[in-house]
């Protein structure tokens, strides 16, 4: 007869699982090594040229690996490790092993603790590798292995210790949704450590010691070897801290928190096993909201109140669209403070440094980025294309080009207003406000319509290029699926670039700002035309 | 039908005076998204051979009741206890998980695991993988009219069969509480009146049966009290 209470060995449960799945054969492993390896380094190529022949000089190129290994680059690289154990994390069952593992009578940390050492040991060798490459690459005493041994220890405990916090935002949905709420304040602090970093002295000593960030490059920062000891001693004792907290932890997170990450990984997984980002994007973000509901429901108030204010309803219907546009932003005003941050940092960049090439870059890519956040209506309509067939007497094209007006307007809105603040306070000296404002509004338009043109094909990939990467050993077709992608992106990074360059380097004269704005007005206009053809 | 060696003597399930021994009680148990009660304050407790049905329309709160009774969500208040055990508090939960079974609405199988392997690994993670697992499985899967196909797998499986390995994974283990969400919904006729079957069986061991649906029909056939709940509420214990 069973007996309810027959003590359960987690160690031979899992034994047994192991032993029911069948083996895949090291073929398949070779074949998604051989295709993750091409596309990362076609990926890497693409970008590493594009990079060099972009940048002004390899200053540039070298002025980016710095900031890579500087406190900075450390902090930017832990929040995206952290942003990640917020919808992912270290730890992951199958659906099925939520359903039928985690609901047996089995102790949880059995279940989580073989995992989290797995990730431990994963995280700290990677972390090694990189401390020792980034030991051997950079210059200081002590030189040559002694330096790479201690970039090694350094990475390895910066790598425990991103398994130790990433664990405890994975387990605590009151730290996840913190860490959603401060990662603007951390790009704001990464900045501030990069600009304390260029200026030396003082700063940079501050900078160092502000936190873990610092800490890991402390060992290869130069000074004496007392510093680069205690630096490497505290970076040591957060990971020791960490490993504490995940043998402490590792049986207390939640089967909900399990299930949700599993169904968005399986959802996650079938939209890029068919390269569609868009499923992708939203199966991560469904895991925050759910993250912040989670968080809600003990007790923390995460989810926005319903919006009480109701525009009135247009007098013409052309402007329902807008309408609909600023309801959704009202609903999310995130999007509008990211908006304001990443619109606000680009037009910075390109006001301040015009003859730095990679400063236009940034800027390009962050107007991109910051016009991409604000057409989400859009993409909700390309999402659901027949609504507006059913609810507007307009062609679906139309409507994608009312959706471009309010980003607009918000854009050109905070150009304006950033432009006035640098005018006013001299931190762009010798920048002339008139041509700057006339090359801000043709370079918004193009930069949203380019946006709009890429947010209008929804994610998946179309048959055909998906038919041409059936067969092909090329690599040919890898090259298509990254231009299908980020085809747009390029396109309009390029352009904006492009066209601030010119005025800066003819000196800022009215003629070249004026024949700049004339061409990308130009170019905005026929993207446009391509918009208004767009097909449901 | 219940599984022959899971047909535990009566007294197992009573407090020694004769009175039924409480299998579940839940109080005060929430669930809030924000504004929004999916569950508000629920008080239930349920006896060993009891079969009580919760009933109420889509998004009443059914599926979220469950998923609170069984440990798969978090409550935003009140608690749950299956057999003295907490759900929720870790590492109290595990003897509560010993003694429940759950069968969800969408049946959720390893791809690459058969029928039989199924029930193995089930029965391995709940101690039941003894000698008289072999026959139990076969029984099983015989009164689940599931015998030719349990070197199947899953995709090879309609969607009524998948439902039905779901509550074969549910039965082949011991438990004291069986909570099944919606469990006709994709069932033939047949494998309805095998449920119901089985359900009488569980019941008539000393067993409780908590069946979560809004089909009238099929409630009746089986239940001993029911409980209605709507917008979150209970709206008639």
């Amino acid at each position: 007869m069973i007996s309810s209470g027959t003590p359960v060995d987690t160690k031979q449960v899992l034994a047994l699982r192991r032993s029911l799945f069948p083996r895949r054969p090291v073929v398949s492993y070779a074949g998604t090594v051989y295709v993750a390896v091409f596309a990362l380094g076609m990926m890497v190529a693409l970008t590493w040229g594009f990079w060099r022949h972009l940048a002004d000089l390899a200053t540039d190129v070298g002025f980016t690996f710095r900031i890579a290994l500087a406190p900075a680059g450390v902090l930017l690289f832990s929040l995206v490790i952290l942003r990640y154990s917020i919808w992912q994390g270290f730890v992951s069952f199958s659906e099925p092993d939520c359903a039928h593992l985690l609901t047996a009578p089995l102790e949880r940390a059995g279940l989580v603790w073989p995992r989290l050492r797995s990730a431990c040991c994963v995280a700290g060798v990677a972390g090694a590798l990189l401390g020792a490459v980034a030991g051997l690459v950079s210059s200081g005493p002590p030189g040559g292995p002694a330096r790479a041994a201690l970039g090694g220890v350094a990475g390895l405990a910066l790598g425990v210790s991103l398994v130790g916090v990433g664990w405890q935002v994975q387990r605590l949905p009151r730290v996840s949704l913190w860490l959603m709420r401060l990662t603007a304040p951390v790009l704001m602090v990464a900045v501030l450590l990069v600009f304390a970093e260029r200026a030396g002295g003082i700063w940079r000593i501050i900078a160092l010691w502000s936190g873990p960030w610092g800490w890991v490059v402390l060992p290869l920062a130069g000074g004496s070897w007392e510093t680069r000891v205690v630096g490497l001693g505290l970076v040591c004792a957060s990971a020791v801290a960490g490993l504490i907290g995940l043998k402490w932890t590792a049986g207390t997170c939640s089967l909900e928190s399990f299930r949700r990450r599993a169904r968005a990984r399986s959802r996650a997984v079938a939209g890029a096993y068919s390269f569609d980002v868009r499923a992708v994007v939203l199966a991560a973000r469904d895991t925050s909201v759910a993250t912040r509901r989670a968080s809600a429901a003990r007790g923390t108030s995460a989810i926005p109140r319903q919006t009480r204010v109701h525009p009135p309803v247009p007098c013409h219907p052309k402007l329902a669209v807008p309408r609909h546009g600023f309801l959704t932003l009202l609903r999310s005003p995130y999007r509008l403070g990211w908006s304001a941050l990443l619109g606000g940092g680009g037009v910075v960049l390109l006001t301040i440094f015009p003859e730095r090439l990679s400063a236009l870059l940034g800027g390009a890519l962050t107007l991109y980025l910051a016009a991409g956040t604000l057409l989400e209506p859009l993409r909700l309509e390309v999402d659901s294309p027949f609504v507006s067939q059913v609810l507007l007497p307009f062609t679906f094209g139309e409507v994608l080009w009312l959706h471009c007006l309010l980003p607009g307007v918000i854009l050109i809105g905070e150009g304006v207003v950033i432009i006035a603040v640098l005018w006013v306070t001299g931190a762009a000296a010798g920048m002339a406000v008139g041509p700057t404002l006339a090359l801000l509004v043709p370079t918004v338009g193009f930069t949203i319509v380019a946006a709009a043109l890429s947010a209008r094909r929804g994610g998946r990939l179309p048959m055909n290029i998906l038919l041409a990467t059936a067969g092909d050993v090329t690599g040919f077709s890898v090259v298509s699926i990254i231009g299908w992608i980020f085809g747009w992106a390029l396109l309009a990074v390029t352009g904006v670039t492009m066209a601030w360059r010119v005025p800066a380097a003819a000196g800022g004269t009215v003629m070249s700002v004026l024949s700049v704005a004339v061409v990308l007005l130009t170019a905005a206009a026929v993207l446009r035309r391509l918009l208004l053809r767009s097909q449901r | 039908m219940v599984p022959p060696d899971m047909s535990d003597p009566l007294d197992e399930y009573t407090n020694g005076d004769g009175a039924p021994r409480i299998v579940l009680e839940t109080q005060g148990l929430s669930r809030w998204y924000g504004p929004v009660a999916a569950l508000d304050r629920l008080d239930l407790v349920m006896r060993a051979g009891e079969c009580v049905a919760m009933m109420g329309p889509n998004g009443s709160g059914k599926t979220t009741a469950a998923e609170l009774i069984c440990g798969l969500r978090e409550p935003t208040a009140g608690w749950a206890r299956v057999c003295g055990h907490s759900v929720h508090q870790e590492p109290e939960a595990v003897d509560a998980r010993r003694e429940l079974a759950f069968v969800p609405d969408t049946p959720l199988l390893y791809g690459d695991l058969s029928i039989l392997d199924h029930l193995r690994l089930v029965a391995a993670a709940h101690g039941a993988a003894d000698e008289g697992f072999p026959e139990r499985a076969e029984h099983l899967l015989d009164l689940l009219d599931l015998c030719e196909r349990a070197t199947f797998f899953p995709p090879q499986l309609s969607r009524g069969m998948r439902q039905k390995t779901a509550l074969a994974c549910a039965l082949i283990r011991p438990y004291s509480l069986l909570v099944l969400d919606e469990p006709v919904v994709g069932l033939d006729t047949r494998s309805v009146d095998a449920l119901a079957g089985v359900i009488h069986d569980v019941v008539a061991a000393g067993r409780a049966v908590l069946l979560l649906t809004h089909s009238d029909a099929f409630a009746a056939r089986v239940r001993t009290r029911a409980v209605r709940i709507d917008e979150g509420r209970v709206v008639d214990l």
